[in-house]
Order: structure tokens, then C-alpha cells, then sequence
């Protein structure tokens, strides 16, 4: 069966992952772990979130994937040991050696990061050779080469299916290092790719007022989810450990309904309706990676980051209270707002809202306070974890 | 220590070949971010020239390798290897295994990747030759990497060095979106971030976009704490070789400091240390 594996950033996101159906999710560490400004998780939360994935029948893999210098392998079996100890159920990582001690001092599974870039079958092979048990392969492959690795592969194959894309073959740019000594391979990436540059020809300045970027659209592959399927590919991944709750519940969601639907009847009816519901996640603009056609200027994003948050998120349904809904507030929202609940397995409903009260059954004139847990009444059933977002941006 | 030198042109091998060690080429359609890259016939001319000669010649493919350019690749790899020459420099791991059994050297230039002693020594242990050390890292590291390791190590010592290599073809694009025909001088391209001063030089080949230093990268000051070091390497990419003699001379005759000013303002250019003296943050 095909694995949907989600990012979690905390303890919260790790939990929506699950229940909006990724059948694994990954974290970092507070060590050896890439995105170093992702709230990385402690040994013990690590223990924490393998009992409640496996509680579920679910995975949970932990990243270790810098590029390391020798400082950084301090201390590297006792964190490996502790990892085995927290029952994860693979180690992510980029580097060799790790990969190495990992088989030699734990029984851990070991998956190579997408930041050693793996883009042939002999490649893999290497990997393999040296106990791999999957490999992450980079995101510059069309589903035609990713269908020969997976064919002349004995490992595990995982995809990119939906997230930001390094516009360099990932682990090989050093970009952030060279113009803010933020090292990009260890975790310390300023996005300079995503920056504006000036282009000359010699002394002659080309550009005018669209500047030169090497940013990318973000990817997006909804269309290409049977083909990947079909090519045999074991994991398919959605990229972004530091996005929100509501990203990550909408993202697993579509694609879970997406795959499933594939799943049971061989065919998909409406990529529309799934291309409308993702388009709901905060995203840059997207486009479908090298999946398809060779990337050009329509897959580059210039002069502008294009952040879209296209449906504010409002709340999470906590439960019943009496005859309403208690709703921890994400977002401010008010009486007469449209709002849209979703939840797991299930699709968006509206509805308007009346009146706000706080747990006191004080009347409000808005739900402003961030966390803070409000009652409203909502027509129809909900349950735990439900999102609720706005309808009418 | 020995000096390995890219090549402009074939005439001047032997010019080359009196101050260095060896030389680096690329092949025509096979290689990128080379000086020069020749064709299969002018190959063969230089390796008889290196023979002649008694010098090292190492064959560089440093692009990454997809699946579709295999067959091409081992076609190409069937004609050149029976031709005497030192070794193959690989950036993407997977050219290893379509290599291995050639009888040549392999050395693994993946320019980042390998930044710490202890991944060097697992592509040794693989049977790996050489391997080039990292861009990235600073003159402590390698002293250690230098102390413990169990292979072959190069090191670009003297050029511009690349920090970025994209599949997508950026220039082309950016082109395609200003609505202006790319009638570009590959080598004369350069980007400039909007909030800084230095210019970096950027070319696009059949196998991506490739981003450069600003700096010509230099490791003069340094020679006698990388002596352990088996190969220098000096890159003499959007130079010629006349620049290339210019500077091995400066890096074997132990020139002095004003000879070092004379070349740079000769060559109009400034030379920095890259990340020698540098200590990158990664915990933000």
C-alpha cells in the first residue's frame, strides 16, 4: 500500500497529520536535523510521538540529514541510541557515516535524505550498499525516471508530491553560505534563491523591472499522484515541517481523499475539486515540478514571494459544551463570517455564525483572542479536531 | 603536493604541462563547468600528449546523472577508456558504478557534500580514489580531514568556485518572461543581488544553471598548511591559459606579494580566501 507521509513541526501539527490521514509523518530532532528553525522535537517528545503514531498503527520517522563538518559528530551514537530507545521506526539522513554508525551501534531503519540528491538507480545502489532501506529521491525528476529507479531499485522509493522546492539540486548550493554565512546544508538556509538579483551581460544591465530570481513554484501534483502510483513508488511526501496546522491538515487531506478515491476505483473523477480544495492551503504559487514537462519560465516565481494564504483559518473544534461547539480561536472571526468546517474523511460544509460566547456565556462581539476557547453554534455534527476557516475570503 | 590545471586550449597542453602536474578536461556534450571540453579526437590528442609527457589527465563529469543520459554516457565511456589516461572525477555518486570496472582512478567532486573526515573515509572504504574536498569548509576542518584521511584528497585551490547548480535553465526562463531574445555571451553573465555590491558570475549549459563566488577563490597564503594535500587544483574557468601559467608559476615559485598585486590588476580581478577563515552559523 502506498504511504502518504506528512511534515509536523510540533506536537499538535504531528497529530492533525495523522488524523487527516498521512500514514506517516516526519520530524526533526533537536540534532543532525535540517529546517533548524522548525520547532525540532526533544528525545522525549520523539518518545511521545512514536507511542501515539504506533497507538494509531502509524510510522514516524525523525531527520538527521545535515551535511555534517566534524564538530557536528559529537555525541552522534548516543543521540542514534536514543532515537532507537524513542521505538522511531526509521532515521532520515544525508551523510554516509551517519548512515554507517547508525547500522553498526542501533537496529534503526535508515532513509537518505533528498539532500544527497539521488536521481539514477545507480545511485540508489551506493545507498543500498551501504544499508539503506529507502531513498528520498531529488525533486528534479520526471515520472518516467522516477518509474526506471523504482524498476531497477531493490529500496524503497519516496517522492516529493507537494511543497517548496530548492531551485538547486538540493545539497548542492551554497548560496545562503556564501552571502550570509548561514550554512544551507546544515540546517542554516536564508533562501537567497528566492531573492532578486540584477542580471548584466558584462557591464549591461538586462533586467528591468522584473528582476532575475532562481525562485521556483512551489509543487503541486495532484495529476500526477495515479502515475506515481502506478510506477511504483513506496512514499509519497509533502514537504513543510515549519507550516501551519491548517496547511498540513488541508494538504493530507486532499491528497488522502485523492489517493484513496485512486485506490478504489482505478480512476480519478474531478481533479478540479481536488485542485480547488488544496488551492485553500497557504502556498506559494504552484506548478507541478519536473513531473511533467521540463520547467520553464511559468514554473519561476519573479519579483514577488506570492505568498497566498487563500482561506484564513479560524479555529479547532474542541467539543461539545452544553448545547454549542467549544472552538479554540486561531484567527479573529465574528458574527454573520460564512465559515467552513472539515474535518478527516469528510468534506467542507459552511455555515454563518450567529453569536460568540466565551466559556463564561459572556456574549462577544468577535472571536479576537488567539487560543482562546469560545462557543458557537454550528448546524450540523462536528467533531474533535475539525478545522474551521473562513469561506468568503 | 601536485598541480592539476584546467585547460583552455588544446595547443597550449604543453605550455601548461611544464608547471603542472596534470590536467582536467571535460568532453564535448558530456561535462559542465569546465574551462574547455573537447571532443573524443582532440581527447585523444591530449592524451597523448600527457603520456608523452609522463603527467596525470583526469576526465571530468561533474554534472549530475539521469537516467536518460546512461546509454550515451557508457557509449561515450566505451570509446575514450582504452585511451591512457590518469582517472575520471565524478560529481554524482552514480557515475561510480558505471565505472568501476574501467581500470581508471575515481575521484568524487560532488563540491559540497563532502565536508567532514568521517564521510570522506566511506567513499574511500568504497573504493572511491580520490575525493575533492568541500568549497564550504575552513582551513581547521581541512587540516583535520587532511591528518586523518585514508584516500586520495584535491582540493580547488586557485579559481572561481561554483555555489549553485540548478537543472532548470534560469537565464533561459528569465529571458522567455522579459520577452527578450537570449542571444547571450555564455561567459559573460553576471548577477548582482539588489542589496549588494559584488557580481557573480552565472552560465547555462545543456545541464542546468550554474551560479559563481563573486571572488576568484585563493589558497596562496594557506600552501604550506595543506602540504599533505596529494592534489592542488587550479580552476581557470572564464580565464584563459595564459592565466592558468601565470598562476602556477605564483603558486610553485613561492612569488612574492607584489608579483601577487601585479597578477591581479593584470587579470582585473580581486582574489579572496572563500570560507578558509570563515565559521558558518547553522543554529538560527
Amino acid at each position: 500500500m502506498i504511504e502518504l507521509l506528512a511534515p509536523a513541526g510540533d506536537l499538535e501539527k504531528l497529530k492533525i497529520a495523522y488524523l487527516y490521514g498521512a500514514d506517516a509523518v516526519f520530524i526533526g530532532g533537536q540534532e543532525y536535523s535540517l529546517r533548524a528553525r522548525a520547532s525540532n522535537f526533544s528525545l522525549a517528545e520523539i518518545k511521545e510521538a512514536a507511542l501515539f503514531a504506533h497507538h494509531l498503527g502509524k510510522k514516524l520517522y525523525v531527520t538527521a540529514n545535515i551535511i555534517p563538518h566534524d564538530e557536528n559528530y559529537e555525541g552522534l551514537i548516543e543521540y542514534l541510541k536514543g532515537l532507537e530507545e524513542a521505538n522511531i521506526d526509521a532515521i532520515i539522513v544525508a551523510s554516509p557515516y551517519i548512515v554507517e554508525m547508525a547500522k553498526k551501534h542501533t537496529n534503526l531503519e535508515v532513509h537518505i535524505s533528498t539532500q544527497q540528491s539521488v536521481l539514477n538507480h545507480y545511485a540508489v545502489k551506493y545507498f543500498e550498499d551501504i544499508g539503506a532501506s529507502r531513498v528520498v529521491l531529488g525533486r528534479e525528476l520526471n515520472v518516467d525516471e522516477i518509474k526506471t529507479i523504482v524498476e531497477k531499485s531493490q529500496a524503497e522509493i519516496e517522492v516529493f508530491i507537494h511543497g517548496g522546492m530548492c531551485a538547486s539540486y538540493s545539497g548542492r548550493c551554497t548560496l545562503s553560505n556564501t552571502f550570509t554565512l548561514r550554512d544551507a546544508n546544515r540546517g542554516g538556509c536564508a533562501h537567497s534563491c528566492r531573492w532578486n538579483y540584477d542580471l548584466f551581460d558584462g557591464n549591461e544591465k538586462i533586467s528591468d523591472e522584473t528582476l532575475f530570481s532562481m525562485s521556483s513554484k512551489d509543487l503541486q501534483s495532484l495529476r500526477f499522484i495515479p502515475s506515481l502510483i502506478d510506477a511504483g513508488v513506496h512514499s509519497l511526501k509533502i514537504e513543510g515541517r515549519m507550516k501551519s496546522v491548517h496547511y498540513i491538515a488541508t494538504v493530507v487531506w486532499v491528497y488522502r481523499m485523492l489517493i484513496d478515491e485512486y485506490i478504489a476505483t482505478g480512476k480519478i473523477s474531478d481533479f478540479d475539486y481536488y485542485e480547488n480544495e488544496i488551492s485553500k492551503a497557504e502556498n506559494r504559487l504552484t506548478k507541478e515540478g519536473f513531473l511533467g514537462e521540463f520547467p520553464n519560465k511559468n514554473y519561476q516565481l519573479y519579483n514577488n514571494r506570492s505568498e497566498i494564504p487563500t482561506k484564513t483559518f479560524v479555529g479547532i473544534v474542541l467539543g461539545p459544551f452544553n448545547d454549542y461547539i467549544k472552538v479554540e480561536q486561531r484567527n479573529h472571526f465574528r458574527p454573520e463570517d460564512t465559515l467552513e468546517v472539515f474535518g478527516p474523511g469528510k468534506k467542507p460544509r459552511t455555515f454563518k455564525v450567529e453569536s460568540i460566547y466565551d466559556t463564561e456565556m459572556n456574549l462577544l462581539d468577535a472571536a479576537r483572542h488567539p487560543r482562546q476557547e469560545v462557543l458557537i453554534k454550528i448546524p450540523f455534527k462536528v467533531e474533535p479536531y475539525d478545522l474551521i476557516r473562513k469561506a468568503n475570503d | 603536493m601536485q598541480y592539476l590545471t584546467t585547460i583552455y586550449k588544446i595547443e597550449n597542453g604543453e605550455k601548461l604541462l611544464k608547471q603542472a602536474d596534470g590536467l582536467i578536461v571535460g568532453i564535448k556534450d558530456h561535462s559542465t563547468r569546465e574551462t574547455s571540453s573537447f571532443s573524443v579526437a582532440e581527447f585523444k590528442k591530449i592524451t597523448a600528449l600527457t603520456t608523452k609527457l609522463n603527467k596525470k589527465l583526469y576526465v571530468s563529469f561533474k554534472m549530475m546523472l539521469h537516467e536518460p543520459s546512461v546509454v550515451e554516457f557508457n557509449h561515450l565511456i566505451k570509446t575514450i577508456n582504452d585511451y591512457p589516461f590518469t582517472g575520471y572525477i565524478i560529481g554524482d555518486i552514480g557515475y561510480y558504478y558505471l565505472l568501476k570496472e574501467t581500470g581508471k582512478d575515481i575521484i568524487y567532486n560532488p563540491e559540497t557534500l563532502l565536508t567532514n573526515t568521517y564521510d570522506l573515509n566511506t567513499y574511500f572504504e568504497l573504493g572511491i580514489k580520490g575525493t575533492f574536498i568541500s568549497k564550504e569548509v575552513n582551513l581547521g576542518e581541512i587540516k583535520a580531514m587532511l591528518t586523518n584521511k585514508k584516500g586520495q584528497l584535491f582540493m580547488t585551490g586557485h579559481g572561481y568556485l561554483n555555489m549553485f547548480y540548478s537543472r532548470r535553465l534560469l537565464l533561459n526562463s528569465y529571458f522567455e518572461e522579459i520577452g527578450k531574445t537570449h542571444d547571450y555571451h555564455h561567459e559573460n553573465m553576471r548577477l548582482k543581488e539588489e542589496k549588494r555590491e559584488p557580481f557573480h558570475p552565472i552560465i547555462e549549459d545543456q545541464f542546468g544553471t550554474h551560479v559563481y563566488r563573486s571572488e576568484v577563490t585563493s589558497t596562496l597564503d594557506i600552501l604550506e598548511d595543506i602540504k599533505a594535500l596529494d592534489y592542488l587544483v587550479i580552476d581557470s574557468i572564464f580565464h584563459d591559459d595564459d592565466y592558468a601559467i601565470d598562476i602556477l608559476k605564483l603558486y610553485q615559485n613561492n612569488l612574492d606579494i607584489n608579483q601577487v598585486s601585479q597578477l591581479q590588476e593584470k587579470y582585473h580581478e580581486t582574489w579572496d580566501t572563500g570560507f578558509l577563515y570563515l565559521k558558518t552559523i547553522y543554529k538560527v
